[in-house]
C-alpha cells in the first residue's frame, strides 16, 4: 500500500512538471504594412483638442467611422458669466479654437469627411442627461437654453508621396476659399457658417467636403494623407431675440456631440 | 517584502522621469503600479502612424524611405515596449517573417519579406549591494540570416549584448537573460521597437520588386518573460 501510495504521488507530480508553464507574461506585436494600398483606407488617427485646458483627447480607430461625444464643459466656464452672450462679431476667433479633428490615412483617390454638430445641451449637474430646454427650464432666471454657433476656422491638408515631400495647404477664414495646389482640387461644401440660432436643440450643423484628385498621372497622391479641421464654438441665445444680453445658464455640465464619418468615393 | 519596496521605488523613478519630458499642453495618465508576491508583466504599446514629419508608426508602406536598410540607423519606429519584474526572469522574442495576407480565399498571391526589428532597452536595476543601476543598449534580429535558427543573447554588466549559442528548435528566437548579477536581477524595462528591411538578396522590395504583390502585410512579433531557473 505504502508503495503504491508513493507511486501514485510521483505520477502527480510528474504530471504537474508536465504542465508546467514557465511563461510569466506574454504580449504580441502585429507589425502592420502595405504596398500600393487602395482600398480599406482607415482612420488611423483622430486628434480632438480642448483648447482651453490644453487636454488633448486622442481617438484611435482602425474603423472608417468614428464617434465621439465631446464634454465642452471646460471650454464653455471661458465663455458662460462673460459679457455678450452673441460672440459671432467677434475677430479673433482663432483664439477660441473649441477643438479640432485630425484625421490621418493612407489613400488619396476621392474621400469625404463629414463633421456633425449637434447643439450645445445643459446634461445637468451630475452628468445626468436632463437637457435644459424652453420645456423644462429650471427657474425664470435661467433663460431657455443656450445653442452654438460652430465656425469652422482653419483647414489644412496635407498629401505625402514619400516621408519627406508634402504638398500643403491651408486657410484661416470662415469659409475653406483657398488655394488649389498642383494635381488636387477639392470640392466643399459648408451649408452655412453662420447658421441662425434654432429652437430645436437637436439641430444639426453639417461640414462635409471632399478631396478629389484630377491628376491620372500623379501616382504619388496614393501614397499618404492627412486633414486637419479646428473648430470654434460661438455662443448664443436659445432665444437669439435678446441677443446681447448676458447668458443665464445653470452650472452644470454641456455637451455638444460630435459625429465624424469618413467615406471613401465620390 | 524588501523586493517590493525596491520595486516601487523603480516604478516611482520611472513616473518622475516621464513626468519631467510632459509639455504643459499634453496631459497623459501614468498608471502607478505596486505588487505583492511575483509579478512579472510585459507589454508593447504599438504606435500609429502619425502625420507630417514625424514619420513613425504602423501601418506603413513598405515603399517607404525609412524603412529602407540604411536609410536611418534604426528605421522606423512602430512600438513601445516595457517591462517590470521583481522576480527573476528570462526574456525570450519569437519573430515571424512580414507576410502578404490574402484578401480572399482565391488570392493566388504570397509573399514573404525578411526585416531587420531592433528592440532598444533602458534598463533599471538594483545590483547585489542595493544600489541603483541602469543599462542602456539595442538587440536586434535579422529574420533573412538565421535560417530558422534562433540566437541567443545575454545582457551584459556594460550594457551590451553578448551572443549566446544559437538556438535550433526552428524558431526565429531571441533569448535574452540577464547576465548582470544573475542571481538577483529583477528591474524594469522600457524601450522602443524599430523596424527595418534587410540588405541582403532576400530584400526583395529592391531586388524582385515585381514578386511583391500590393496589398496589406503582417508580422508576429511575440515577446515572452520566462521565470529564469
Amino acid at each position: 500500500m505504502k508503495r503504491t501510495l508513493t507511486l501514485l504521488l510521483i505520477l502527480l507530480l510528474s504530471a504537474f512538471s508536465l504542465f508546467a508553464d514557465d511563461t510569466l507574461s506574454t504580449d504580441t506585436l502585429t507589425v502592420k504594412a502595405y504596398k500600393n494600398k487602395k482600398s480599406n483606407t482607415e482612420i488611423v488617427e483622430m486628434k480632438v483638442i480642448d483648447a482651453l485646458t490644453g487636454t488633448l483627447a486622442t481617438f484611435k480607430d482602425n474603423t472608417p467611422e468614428n464617434n465621439s461625444i465631446i464634454d465642452m464643459t471646460n471650454y464653455l466656464k471661458t465663455y458662460l458669466g462673460n459679457t455678450s452672450v452673441d460672440q459671432s462679431s467677434d475677430s479673433n476667433l482663432a483664439s477660441k479654437a473649441a477643438f479640432s479633428v485630425h484625421v490621418t490615412g493612407n489613400q488619396v483617390e476621392t474621400f469625404t469627411l463629414t463633421v456633425k454638430f449637434k447643439a450645445l445641451a445643459y446634461y445637468g449637474e451630475s452628468g445626468v442627461d436632463r437637457r435644459y430646454t424652453a420645456e423644462s427650464r429650471v427657474s425664470a432666471d435661467y433663460n431657455n437654453y443656450i445653442t452654438a454657433r460652430f465656425y469652422l476656422i482653419d483647414y489644412q491638408y496635407i498629401f505625402t508621396d514619400t516621408d519627406t515631400s508634402t504638398v500643403t495647404n491651408n486657410g484661416i477664414t470662415n469659409t475653406i476659399a483657398d488655394a488649389t495646389p498642383t494635381g488636387y482640387s477639392k470640392n466643399v461644401t459648408v451649408p452655412s457658417t453662420t447658421p441662425s440660432a434654432s429652437s430645436d436643440p437637436e439641430s444639426i450643423i453639417t461640414y462635409k467636403w471632399k478631396v478629389t484628385s484630377t491628376d491620372s498621372s500623379a501616382t504619388y497622391i496614393s501614397k499618404y494623407w492627412d486633414v486637419r479641421a479646428t473648430f470654434a464654438m460661438i455662443l448664443n441665445e436659445g432665444n437669439s431675440s435678446t441677443a446681447g444680453s448676458y447668458i443665464k445658464a445653470p452650472n452644470g455640465i454641456y455637451k455638444a456631440p460630435v459625429t465624424v464619418s469618413l467615406t471613401i468615393g465620390s | 517584502m524588501k523586493r517590493i519596496i525596491v520595486l516601487i521605488s523603480v516604478l516611482m523613478l520611472s513616473v518622475f522621469t516621464l513626468s519631467a519630458t510632459v509639455t504643459s499642453k499634453v496631459q497623459r495618465r501614468i498608471v502607478v503600479q505596486g505588487a505583492y508576491d511575483s509579478v512579472t508583466k510585459v507589454v508593447f504599446s504599438p504606435i500609429s502612424t502619425q502625420s507630417g514629419s514625424f514619420a513613425l508608426g504602423m501601418p506603413f508602406d513598405i515603399e517607404g524611405r525609412l524603412v529602407q536598410y540604411g536609410q536611418t540607423e534604426n528605421g522606423r519606429e512602430i512600438s513601445k515596449w516595457s517591462l517590470v519584474s521583481n522576480t527573476k526572469f528570462k526574456l525570450k522574442v519569437k519573430v515571424g517573417k512580414l507576410t502578404y495576407k490574402k484578401t480572399n480565399t482565391s488570392d493566388t498571391n504570397s509573399c514573404e519579406l525578411d526585416y531587420i526589428i531592433k528592440f532598444t532597452y533602458e534598463f533599471g536595476y538594483y545590483d547585489s549591494s542595493g544600489s541603483a543601476q541602469s543599462l542602456s543598449g539595442y538587440f536586434s534580429f535579422d529574420t533573412g540570416e538565421n535560417d530558422g535558427k534562433g540566437r541567443s543573447y545575454y545582457l551584459s554588466s556594460s550594457g551590451s549584448i553578448e551572443y549566446g549559442t544559437p538556438d535550433t528548435d526552428g524558431y526565429f528566437e531571441i533569448d535574452i537573460m540577464p547576465a548582470v548579477q544573475s542571481d538577483s536581477i529583477v528591474g524594469s524595462v522600457d524601450g522602443s521597437v524599430y523596424f527595418m528591411f534587410t540588405q541582403t538578396s532576400t530584400n526583395k522590395i529592391q531586388n524582385q520588386a515585381d514578386t511583391v504583390p500590393s496589398g496589406d502585410y503582417e508580422a508576429q512579433v511575440i515577446i515572452n518573460i520566462e521565470e529564469k531557473t
